[in-house]
């Protein structure tokens, strides 16, 4: 082929290494997979066959079609196919007769493949473009496809190597190649063994780095209960922005998506297949074709998910052609209820990084992050930060300021903050209120932007739909609030007055409750428990009384925010696809 | 006067009669008619005026109502009749359409129309059967149906030709089709009959010829024809040709469903996965698939084991048959059933059949046997052999070795069975049957043998439905004989026969089943319907109650390599030789040393026996040696023609090429060396046997050859070149020649004697043999 096409219509199986190579092979080009090639010849200038069984399942479509083409011809992968793969050729070389069709070309994955084939079809063959050798360092991974897993040695960087095993048909190759040195370990597998020599690429080859530009960085958010989520991927995007001047857009399944708008990034709100009642491996295939047209449209250099499960269509988009050249970083928060499911780990294999937002009460974390490992890690790594929060990144109002825009007034305020949608705070409320009112202090109920007003509250009870909570906290003389990460770290980093936590495991999966204890216990916050028969109004009342008196309380960690460390490893991480 | 009684006259009523009908109001005419109490047994024939214009018109429920009136009324015309024959034929009730055409018309009608709508209810039947099997025909009944009888079109004498066929009265059906050719010699229809007739009865050259004949015209019947072409030339064993007229085939515009054909046709696996892929997005955007179409496609893909594909095309909304819908029910591939795969066609490629049912006791959900199961036994009551024909093969002259030595050793005649799955002579499948039947066994044809109840348990008939073909039929078929015998020992002879008593002894719960592997494994031999079932072999090397034989060393290296398993899992069971007919006494006093030296070969002209290579020996042979040569082949096969042409280039026109000819002294009688240039065999009987009489062999040194050759005879390379062959046969001509006979004697009979082999045998029977 003279000159790069353009638009390069590929034909080739869903998964298929050489396929997703192309991308590589023609850097500049836009990849286009198609699937019959009268229907898309309008579309594309050049059409590439991965294989001699697409070229004869098409070959009189191809001829109609009219388009310059390249067959890609490939060896048999067993030893028992070589009778199938000679037909084969000697049937397309019939079918091709003693001259190949004008702008036909028959292609190969290696110079030795380009030579065998030539040699049984009598037309000339040639090796395809070499890819460039990636200079990382990174582990060998011998393949074999006969094997569901693929056992390698990862070095970590500190201490001893470790075995790992993970299966290889979730890699898009152009990933792959960047993640190892890859190695041809079943010598009967021929085409493998091209894949592989292909892949590892020639030095000679030109460079197929992007040019050097801000990354682009996709933040997938699911859809939660709360803002944890949410809160945390705006603290990292505005640290990528801050740091690298990332573009950072959100392919936000919640619905706080106006919330992420507000916050100046870009963002596209996707449905669930429970929001649509859509059929799960429908809604998979839909959302796959979506996001991979996002990643071909975008090329970001890395993902970024926050949330406990990983849904496959991400993975099953960065197999497609044209969506390879792209790292994913799973932000996962620790603190896991003791008995939480550790099958969540698996999603590791599917990560280059696992970014751990700290958290203070980490020495009192029982759950399956921190007790258990991941069966298959695959080549993710493992970064811990200190704790991530918005508050870095939000305008902090001073005392007069925040209670004036929140048309505060005089008096004691104390601010409610009891989560989303859950938890049973009948009890709570009861004595919130009694004990407000004996002390004088009057109760301002934060409404989260995705909950409905809280209901049965007194008429003078005053409800503020705040969001983010952090740039008001100056107006209040004392929090009530549950445990989850964000609201949390934000009180215990950045916020000196009283506070009372109320943390519910029902629903969730992270343990509020053990990380409210570990604060009672060094007394930086009452603990209400809101599952226990015992009398707590005592609690509550000496809660209101320091609310009353204006109390401080001490000894509270230093603040260590660690959302720029976390965009830096993500910046890294895109810069090893670019 | 009320309305009834001025309808009650008759003219009126048929005026008015008339009237409805010329307005097309039928149904207003039957009610009228009931209505003004005109029954049809008062008035039949108004009744019939009815049907038959209600019949023209289409009207099919009111002709029907009409006639059946006429019927209960005792009003049974041949009109009627015939009317309601087609009405219950045309609902697929053939018993109904049999019954009303014999009550008026007799067993055998005279009158033509009855005659042949009572042929076509016989083929109907049989092709509603065939849903379960191939379609078979009563032989007696498609005789007399169209013994004397003058089609008037084409698809009668169509009709006729079918219901010979399928009966396997191929003669009859050509001479049909040979007296009418003068009439309807213009429809390719009848020269493709023609051609499927003669692959029925195995002359694939004469089929191929026909084939031919029919893709030079064009029509819409060409591209069939060349579809069955290129399946003619690949059995002929032609490749090349195959490869050529598929190439061309591959530049015209075909279906979807012509494309997945071909490729199946072809033996492209990945192109059959790529057009699968393509039918399961809906096909060509310019020509979606219709429903007709993809249900063809999934039973393609179902006949050929591609059973997670057909998933995959129901899961992707692509409309399949009802067969195959059952079938994926039944295996636990229902839309929402566990088995389904996961989420990707590559997860469906991978899941084929009858791999997916491996291990088949877990599949069957069977009880696990203890180890050592069922220890050992007696010797068995009853004894199934099973074997695909007694056609003049080595395998088959072998199974009647086996069972002589069995007779001979202490079996009685009432105690063994032999069934094949052919016996029709006309392909000569019969070869050894009178032989077989004058030693007092039983002897079943399982193609024609009539099974009173063709239902299978719901187990059986789950696995069964799953199997590719035609592996599907072998098994259904030997079920049932199996179920009804009940043997102690169910024996399987050559791989096709063997696969299929494996599944059964499964399914039946057999205690012994052995499974008798010849020659070389489907990979060596290059048999890709055989490859394909790698896994099922594996099955049965691991199913501790089986026990594989084979009859070489090398033939068991050769298929514990490729199945996987220890080589112990494969019981050595030799050749047997019979030293009443091969000694050397039949051979003709030794030739002088100038008269020519006559080299023998035996063997088939197929492409695996490479004639050609030997014929290039024998001409250097010629070359080198000082004396004259006379060489004999006796055989016959696709590549006769071939091996004419090459014997006249090479300047052997002395050669002498019998077929036919099985009498030991026609074939060993006046050899003074046999020479065998193959390129894979087991053991081959042809160097047994020659050597039980005495006679020098020499032979390419694969498969068994070595263990079956005396060490007085020539090894040649596996791959020799012909100049270089002949150089060694020059070689060691001399000593071979002068060589003691009975050395070569005494080898054959101490190594591949009777008595060994029912020892072994019966060792394998009562469990007696070496656990593997």
């Amino acid at each position: 082929m003279t000159g790069r096409p353009q638009r390069l219509g590929v034909m080739g199986a869903w998964g298929d290494p050489a396929l997703q190579l192309l991308e590589d092979a023609y850097p500049e080009a836009d990849l286009i997979q198609i699937t019959d090639p009268i229907a898309d010849a309008g579309g594309v200038d050049h059409l590439i066959l991965c294989t001699q069984d697409l070229a004869l399942a098409h070959f009189e479509a191809l001829l109609r079609a009219g388009l310059p083409c390249t067959l890609l011809l490939r060896r048999p992968r067993a030893a028992a196919d070589q009778l199938v793969f000679q037909r084969g050729l000697d049937w397309l070389a019939a079918a091709l007769g003693p001259r190949l069709p004008t702008g036909w070309r028959l292609a190969a994955l290696s110079a030795a493949a380009a030579e065998e084939i030539s040699g049984l079809m009598g037309h000339p063959v040639t090796p395809l473009p070499g890819l460039p050798k990636i200079s990382a360092d990174r582990p060998v991974l011998p393949l074999d496809r006969r094997k569901e897993m693929q056992t390698f040695a990862f070095g970590t960087g500190s201490g001893p190597r470790e075995t790992r095993r993970t299966r290889i048909d979730q890699y898009n190759w152009v990933r792959l190649r960047r993640l190892a040195v890859l190695h041809a370990a079943d010598a009967q597998d021929r085409d493998l063994s091209d894949l592989v020599a292909y892949a590892n690429g020639t030095a000679a080859a030109g460079p197929a780095a992007r040019p050097a530009s801000p990354p682009c960085v996709i933040s997938v958010v699911p859809n939660g209960v709360g803002l944890g989520h949410v809160t945390r991927m705006m603290a990292v995007g505005k640290a990528l922005q801050r740091e690298c001047g990332a573009r950072v857009i959100f392919w936000s399944f919640s619905r706080a998506a106006e919330i992420i708008r507000a916050a100046g990034f870009e963002v596209f709100l996707r449905q669930t297949a429970a929001h649509l009642d859509a059929h799960p491996p429908d809604w998979r295939q839909w959302e796959t074709l979506e996001f991979a047209a996002a990643l071909r449209q975008f090329r970001p250099g890395a993902i970024t998910y926050d949330g406990a499960t990983f849904d496959p269509f991400m993975i099953d988009a960065l197999n497609q052609p044209g969506c390879g050249r792209c790292g994913v970083a799973w932000i996962r928060r620790g603190m896991l209820q003791r008995g939480s499911d550790a099958q969540l780990l698996e999603a590791e294999e599917y990560c280059d990084l696992v970014l751990e937002p700290g958290d203070v009460a980490i020495s009192c974390d029982a759950g399956p992050t921190r007790t258990r490992e991941a069966q298959f890690k695959g080549f993710s790594r493992y970064h811990y930060v200190p704790p991530v929060t918005l508050k870095p990144y939000l305008q902090s109002y001073d005392r007069r300021r925040a209670k004036r825009l929140l048309s505060l007034g005089m008096g004691r305020h104390c601010l409610v903050s009891l989560g989303g949608a859950f938890g049973n705070w009948e009890e709570l409320r009861g004595l919130i209120e009694k004990h407000a009112a004996q002390q004088r202090v009057r109760l301002i109920w934060a409404r989260s932007p995705l909950a409905p007003a809280p209901k049965g509250t007194s008429a003078q009870t005053d409800i503020r739909q705040l969001y983010p909570l952090g740039s008001y906290l100056a107006a209040f003389d004392g929090v009530i609030s549950a445990t989850g990460y964000n609201s949390f770290h934000e009180l215990m980093l950045a916020y000196d007055g009283p506070v009372l936590l109320a943390p519910t495991n029902q629903d969730r999966l992270d343990d509020q409750v053990a990380r409210a204890s570990y604060a009672a216990e060094r007394g930086w916050a009452e603990l209400y428990r809101v599952d226990t028969p015992q009398p707590q109004e005592e609690i509550v009342a000496r809660f209101m009384a320091d609310v009353r008196r204006g109390a401080r309380v001490a000894g509270r960690p230093d603040p260590q925010y660690g959302a720029d460390e976390m965009a830096r490893a993500i910046a890294t991480l895109a810069a090893r696809y670019r | 006067m009320s309305k009834n009684v001025f309808l009650r006259d008759v003219g009126n009523i048929r005026s008015q009669l008339i009237d409805l009908c010329e307005r097309g109001r039928y149904a207003s005419a039957q009610f009228m008619l009931a209505g003004a109490g005109c029954n049809a047994q008062t008035h039949p024939a108004l009744w019939e005026y009815l049907a038959r214009q209600s019949a023209a018109a289409g009207v099919a429920a009111v002709a029907h109502a009409a006639r059946r009136l006429l019927w209960e009324a005792g009003w049974r015309t041949a009109d009627v009749a015939l009317s309601e024959a087609r009405h219950f034929l045309d609902a697929g009730d053939h018993v109904t359409a049999v019954f009303l055409i014999e009550h008026v018309f007799g067993k055998l009608p005279e009158d033509p129309a009855a005659r042949l709508l009572l042929a076509r209810c016989h083929l109907e039947t049989a092709r509603a059967r065939g849903a379960e099997g191939p379609t078979r025909t009563d032989a007696e009944a498609a005789q007399q149906l169209s013994d004397g009888i003058a089609p008037e079109t084409a698809d009668d004498l169509l009709l006729l030709v079918d219901l010979l066929r399928f009966a396997g009265e191929f003669d009859a059906a050509l001479a049909q089709l040979a007296a009418a050719a003068d009439r309807f010699g213009g429809d390719p229809r009848l020269t493709m009959r023609a051609a499927s007739i003669q692959e029925q009865r195995g002359d694939i050259a004469a089929a191929l010829a026909l084939w031919q004949e029919v893709t030079r015209q064009p029509g819409p019947t060409r591209k069939e024809a060349l579809f069955r072409q290129i399946a003619a030339q690949a059995r002929l064993g032609r490749s090349d040709a195959v490869t050529a007229e598929a190439g061309a085939l591959l530049r015209e515009r075909l279906s979807l469903a012509e494309r997945i054909r071909l490729a199946l046709l072809m033996g492209q696996h990945g192109m059959v996965e790529a057009l699968t892929d393509q039918a399961s997005q809906g096909g060509d955007p310019a020509d979606p698939l219709g429903a007709i179409e993809a249900a063809e496609i999934g039973d393609m893909l179902l006949d050929a084991g591609y059973i997670g594909l057909v998933h995959w095309l129901r899961r992707q909304k692509l409309g399949v048959s009802e067969r195959a819908k059952t079938v994926l029910e039944a295996v636990g591939l229902g839309l929402q059933a566990e088995r389904a795969p996961r989420r990707s066609f590559a997860t469906s490629v991978t899941l084929r059949s009858p791999d997916f049912m491996v291990p088949i006791a877990e599949f069957l959900q069977l009880p696990p046997k203890p180890a050592g199961w069922p220890g050992e036994g007696r010797t068995p009551e009853k004894l199934l052999l099973v074997n695909f024909s007694l056609a003049a093969g080595g395998a088959e002259r072998q199974l009647l070795e086996l069972v002589k030595a069995l007779l001979a050793d202490r079996l009685t005649p009432d105690q063994i069975d032999v069934a094949c799955f052919t016996l029709a002579r006309d392909r000569g499948h019969d070869r050894f049957l009178p032989e077989l039947q004058a030693l007092g066994v039983s002897v079943h044809n399982l193609m024609t043998r009539r099974i009173a109840n063709r239902t299978l348990p719901p187990e059986a008939e789950r696995l069964i439905s799953a199997l590719p073909l035609p592996l599907r039929d072998d098994t259904r078929a030997i079920w049932h004989l199996v179920n009804e015998l009940r043997p102690d020992v169910l024996h399987g002879w050559q791989d096709k026969s063997a696969l299929a008593c494996g599944l059964v002894g499964h399914l039946l719960g057999l205690g012994r089943v052995v499974l008798s592997l010849r020659n070389m494994s489907p990979e060596t031999r290059r048999d890709p319907d055989l490859v394909r079932l790698r896994a099922l072999y594996g099955d049965f090397a691991a199913t501790g109650h089986f026990r594989l034989t084979a009859n070489a060393e090398a033939a068991i290296a050769d298929y514990a390599g490729w199945i996987g398993c220890a080589p112990e899992r494969l019981t050595l069971l030799r050749n047997a030789v019979d030293d009443s007919r091969f000694s050397p006494a039949l051979r003709a006093p030794g030739a002088a040393g100038t008269a020519p030296l006559r080299i023998v070969g035996i063997f088939r002209l197929a492409p695996n026996k490479r004639p050609l290579l030997w014929l290039r020996t024998v001409a250097a042979l010629a070359r080198q040696c000082g004396r004259p040569l006379c060489p004999v082949i006796h055989g016959s096969g696709p590549l006769g023609p071939e091996i004419v042409t090459e014997a006249r280039a090479l300047g052997l026109d002395g050669i002498e090429i019998h077929s036919g000819s099985t009498a030991p002294e026609d074939l060993y009688g006046s050899a003074d060396l046999v020479l065998l240039m193959s390129r894979v065999e087991g053991v081959p009987n042809i160097l047994i046997e020659a050597q039980a009489c005495g006679i020098p062999v020499a032979a390419c040194d694969v498969g068994g050859v070595r263990e079956a050759m005396h060490d007085s005879g020539l090894l040649l390379p596996a791959d020799p070149a012909p100049e270089a062959a002949a150089a060694a046969l020059a070689a060691w001509l001399p000593a071979a020649l002068t060589t003691d006979p009975a050395r070569r004697v005494a080898f054959a009979q101490r190594r591949f004697g009777r008595t060994a082999l029912a020892t072994r045998a019966m060792a394998l029977y009562c469990g007696t043999a070496e656990e593997p």
